[in-house]
């Protein structure tokens, strides 16, 4: 017993030097490592390469596949590549891990749409540190990561847009149940406390009975709001969705006999989802904004910042096909959120 | 030992499968094998409440408890609207239930059945939407989950490797599959004539519901009255004894993940039709969990060779109860996961009480 | 399957060990076939420091599936305790104590799991099911949906700073790796571990409290959880109530392609780490020659089968008596 405890002990000692080479390797080497500090310093911005790495929320979402096409398009006219990379589930974990590999291939810049404004913030701060130029797009980061945001719609304009569009089809007052994405989803908390912010102050007698988080999965949204309106069919006057799967919740209604014209849906929708129920009627019009064209003005944003020409206060940028566009402070303001009818929803194919 | 010679070894055999000592039931008594399970012989109880046995009448009586608490206390629970749409959602649930009840029945486990899901309704969605034929649709997906379960089958009945670990593998290639299988595009826009599993009513009673308790009670039916299905149980009881009374093991082992695959592409065609579409977010989500959550709630035990069929029905209908009086109730969003963490550890530490300690 | 259980006195661990640096071998080559930065230093210590935390959630879960169990909610005790620093810190408390919070939580969370598994006998498939669903909502309950990041600049040293030039976590990694050896095959702890893990009525008749012997594996897994989410939120210098989804079966998965058997009674820590890079250079390697990342998970999946089969050609199986 004895012997074999010895034989195994210096198996055991073999395995810890096994261990301990990469480390010593690495320990061997020198070499700086930039960390930390402000995106605003590093080397020759864009390392003069011509790849653009765009990362979205999530690959696999519609929305973020459209604005790859925006970004495409504007990368054709201006002879970059676009590297589309990201986490399949909205993580932050996973965009941090992105942004780390995507550093190794020193690409010109980085953009992203954050799942969470802190979490990638270190990791975007050792991009800058190593002259790629870092942006943000459709959900920002924290300030000092980035060095500008593309904004297509300010939060407060959106939740304003919000309000009104389901005010408009009911009369400005009732009891209304709101289905959001997930709980923890920074750009959903924000836009709900702002409703909750603006609605008593217009429409004072629209009241929120309910939020529900509808995690981004039709399943869910019809679920919850399924149990819900089954339970409080006769006090609810609509029912607002900001996040994924608005279609969902008119297939609620729908299956519990409610006319979905009588009890409106409306707040945030992605067309593809909801192109069959705006064209027959049964949602009247819905918000959102063009992601291909908010990842259009961001290369050309990113390529105005590395020959130099991008205004760091005010000034203006000369976007293509989108025209000039007002830059303020890091912000590059595209336009307003786009609000979905019957009428125009073909033109947007995402 | 041929099929012909089995049917007389049947009742000896059974005896032989039983676990350590007589199994003892909720009231601390010794007694026949709960009678949801095969004996053998025509049993001289009608067969409704045959389908009912000692196991599940725990977790009925829970079921029954939060139903009437629910609709005292929350206003609005008590319809015909929210039942019906609680069997709505619950049926995908309970769908895949059946099935991985099946395979933790004969002692194993199987983790792969939501990417299972995931695969079959990305394979299948894009049919539905270009034909809009349900059979079509219908015989995709429930292929793809055959294929999908009978790969974990051959994988665990014919290599050492443990179910856990080989359909963790599963999991993680048939997510990938998914996902590449979609280009990252969801199916959306699911026609009326390919929804009609996930979205139709017969006489008022959900289709997604009515499809669920059809399965449910083929399955009885097999596993009562063929050698093949009352052998299922004896796989997880007593393996080393099944194998010596000649049950043939890795057969079970196959059919048994085969038929959990093919429910899972099964609840995916109802997906399809109750959801209208499936989205890539579908393979983050934690559906498995559920699935086993809603076996083991219902008193299958985990460690298999003790369960009926009806008790992942019953588990999944009682979430589907605690979620839909949770939303009825206004408790927050955020806090429902802890309503259902509890919910499982209440459940499993009641399935304690009838479960013998078992020792090695 | 014959009831059979793997012999511990085995002939061939350096064999085994060997077989997962090939395979690693051979994932680097390929790798920076196809990607030029594959091997440069920065990229060698980024997936050094992508493996931290599942390299330390991987030793726990080592230990608690060596003891015969499993722990599925190492994930969401991740989650929890860094919800905890934030919570604390956001309550103006100074971070020496927002760090003992955190490990703290980690260790009650996992000592919860251990009375579960213990007092009542419960399956701990089951128990860490339900307590992951709990401290999930736990986390997401505290914080209410909002993540937190107003930390201090000291809080960089866990994820974010340099031991001469080594990446500080790696350090804490190696360190707690080594401590996780002694422990295991130095220790009487450690044989009651695997005496528990290879046959608990045995273990119990030469008397071996295996009510303790659990009871402080799954302490010792949320402990570590707690560790792994120190390092995590100073990585990312924020915390958030759903962090560490999947964390767990990734855990798993590596205890697993390190060759332990799913059942209990053997464990190798340095196998077990291994299997951690063999699994963590796939996402990045795979990345930086742009390929898809759906074929990631493919990929994860073949190899662990892969690495399973190869595995378990070399376990000798003496057939359990009847």
């Amino acid at each position: 017993m004895t012997r074999v405890h010895c034989r195994q002990t210096r198996r055991g000692t073999i395995a810890a030097a096994a261990l301990l080479l990469p480390v010593t390797l690495a320990a061997c080497s020198t070499g700086t490592r930039n960390n930390g500090g402000s995106a605003g310093t590093g080397g020759t911005p864009g390392n003069g390469s011509k790849v653009i790495v765009l990362i979205p929320k999530q690959t696999s979402d519609p929305f973020f596949t459209n604005a790859e096409q925006g970004a495409k398009e504007a990368a054709g006219e201006l002879g970059y590549t676009i590297n589309y990379v990201g986490p399949t589930t909205a993580d932050a974990a996973g965009q941090v891990t992105t942004i780390e590999n995507a550093i190794q291939t020193k690409p010109a810049a980085i953009t992203i749409s954050a799942n969470d404004p802190n979490a990638v913030a270190p990791a975007l701060k050792r991009a800058a540190a190593a002259g790629i130029v870092v942006s943000s797009y459709n959900a920002d980061v924290a300030p000092d990561a980035r060095q500008f945001f593309i904004s297509q719609a300010s939060d407060d304009g959106l939740a304003k847009t919000i309000v009104d569009t389901m005010a408009e089809q009911t009369g400005g007052k009732g009891h209304f149940l709101l289905v959001t994405s997930t709980s923890t989803a920074a750009n959903q908390n924000t836009w709900l406390a702002k409703m909750k912010e603006y609605i008593p102050t217009k429409y004072p007698d629209m009241v929120i009975d309910q939020v529900v988080p509808g995690n981004d999965d039709p399943a869910t949204v019809l679920s919850v709001t399924s149990s819900y309106l089954a339970a409080h069919k006769s006090d609810t006057t609509g029912v607002w969705v900001i996040g994924g799967g608005m279609s969902a919740a008119v297939k609620a209604q729908q299956r519990l006999g409610i006319d979905p014209k009588k009890m409106p849906v409306a707040g945030l929708c992605i067309p593809s989802d909801v192109r069959v129920a705006v064209k027959s009627g049964l949602i009247k019009n819905c918000v959102l904004w063009s992601p291909a064209d908010t990842a259009y003005a961001d290369v050309y944003a990113i390529d105005a910042k590395i020959k130099g020409k991008l205004p760091t206060g005010s000034g203006t940028l000369a976007a293509g096909r989108l025209g000039t566009l007002q830059v303020a402070d890091g912000i590059v303001s595209v336009g307003n959120p786009v609000t979905f009818t019957a009428d125009n929803i073909d033109k947007y194919q995402f | 030992m041929t099929e012909r010679t089995r049917p007389g070894l049947w009742p000896a055999a059974r005896a032989a499968v039983a676990p350590a000592g007589p199994p003892v039931g909720p009231a601390g008594r010794p007694g026949s094998p709960p009678a949801g399970e095969s004996t053998g012989r025509r049993s001289a109880r009608p067969r409704l409440l045959v389908l009912v046995s000692q196991p599940d009448a725990a977790a009925l009586a829970a079921l029954l408890a939060a139903t009437v608490a629910f609709g005292l206390f929350a206003r609005g629970f008590a319809t015909i609207d929210n039942f019906r749409s609680i069997l709505i959602s619950v049926a995908i649930v309970a769908c895949m239930a059946l099935g991985e009840n099946l395979v933790i029945l004969a002692g194993e486990i199987d983790v792969s059945v939501g990417s299972t899901l995931a695969l079959a309704g990305f394979v299948a969605g894009p049919i539905a939407v270009d034909t809009d034929n349900i059979w079509l649709t219908l015989a995709v997906g429930v292929g793809v989950g055959l294929l999908g379960g009978l790969i974990n089958g051959l994988v665990v009945a014919y290599t050492r490797v443990p179910s856990i670990v080989a359909t963790l593998g599963t999991l993680y290639a048939y997510q990938g599959l998914a996902l590449l299988w979609s280009h990252s595009k969801n199916v959306v826009s699911v026609p009326e004539g390919a929804s009609v599993l996930g979205a139709g009513r017969v006489h008022g009673f959900p289709t997604p519901a009515l499809v669920v308790l059809v399965a449910f009670v083929l399955l009885t039916l097999w596993r009562r009255n063929t050698n093949v299905g009352r052998d299922l149980i004896a796989v997880g009881a007593n393996r080393q004894a099944a194998r010596t009374m000649g049950v043939r093991i890795r057969a079970e082992l196959i059919l048994a993940f085969l038929l959990c695959g093919t429910l899972a592409g099964l609840a995916a065609v109802l997906y399809l039709g109750e959801v209208g579409g499936i989205q890539t977010s579908v393979v983050g989500t934690n559906l498995v969990l559920q699935v086993i959550a809603a076996c083991a709630i219902g008193g299958t035990s985990i460690q298999g060779g003790r369960g009926t069929d009806l008790a992942p029905l019953i588990g999944a209908l009682l979430v589907g109860v605690i979620t839909s009086g949770v939303v009825v109730l206004g408790v927050p969003g955020v806090w429902f996961p802890c309503v259902y963490g509890g919910f499982i550890l209440l459940a499993v530490a009641r399935d304690r009480l009838w479960q013998p300690r078992v020792v090695s | 399957m014959a009831l059979t259980v793997p012999v511990v006195l085995r002939r061939e661990p350096v064999l085994r060990a060997a077989s997962l640096v090939v395979l690693l071998g051979l994932e680097l080559a390929v790798f920076a076939a196809m990607s030029p930065s594959f091997l440069t230093e920065s990229n060698v210590y980024n997936i050094a420091t992508q493996g931290t935390e599942n390299g330390i959630l991987a030793l726990g879960m080592a230990i608690v599936i060596a003891s015969g169990g499993i722990d599925l909610s190492v994930g969401a005790i991740l989650a929890l305790s860094s919800i905890m620093i934030g919570y604390t810190v956001g309550h103006g408390l100074p971070l020496s104590v927002a760090v003992a919070v955190c490990l703290l939580t980690g260790l009650a969370c996992g000592l919860v799991n251990g009375l579960l598994v213990v007092l009542l006998r419960l399956h701990p498939l089951l128990v860490t099911l339900g307590t992951y669903a709990v401290y999930q909502g736990l986390a997401l309950g505290i914080s209410k949906g909002y993540g937190f990041s107003g930390f201090p600049r000291s809080f960089e040293y866990f994820g974010q700073t340099y031991i001469g030039a080594v990446p500080a976590q790696c350090v804490f990694w190696l360190i707690l790796a080594v401590v996780v050896y002694l422990v295991v095959r130095m220790t009487p702890a450690g044989r009651r571990l695997l005496a528990v893990g290879i046959n608990e009525v045995a273990a119990r008749y030469a008397g071996v409290r295996a009510g303790g012997v659990r009871l402080a594996v799954y302490g010792t897994s949320g402990l570590l959880a707690g560790i792994a989410s120190l390092i995590y939120s100073s990585r990312v210098f924020s915390v958030r109530g759903d962090s560490g989804a999947g964390l767990e079966l990734l855990a798993i998965a590596a205890v697993v392609v390190g060759g332990a058997t799913i059942r209990g009674g053997e464990i190798s820590v340095l196998r077990t780490t291994l299997a951690v890079l063999v699994i963590g250079v796939i996402p990045n390697g795979l990345a930086l020659a742009g390929i898809d990342t759906s074929l990631q998970f493919v990929t994860i999946g073949v190899v662990m089968v892969a690495a399973i089969a190869i595995n378990e050609l070399f376990v000798r199986r003496v057939p359990a008596v009847a």
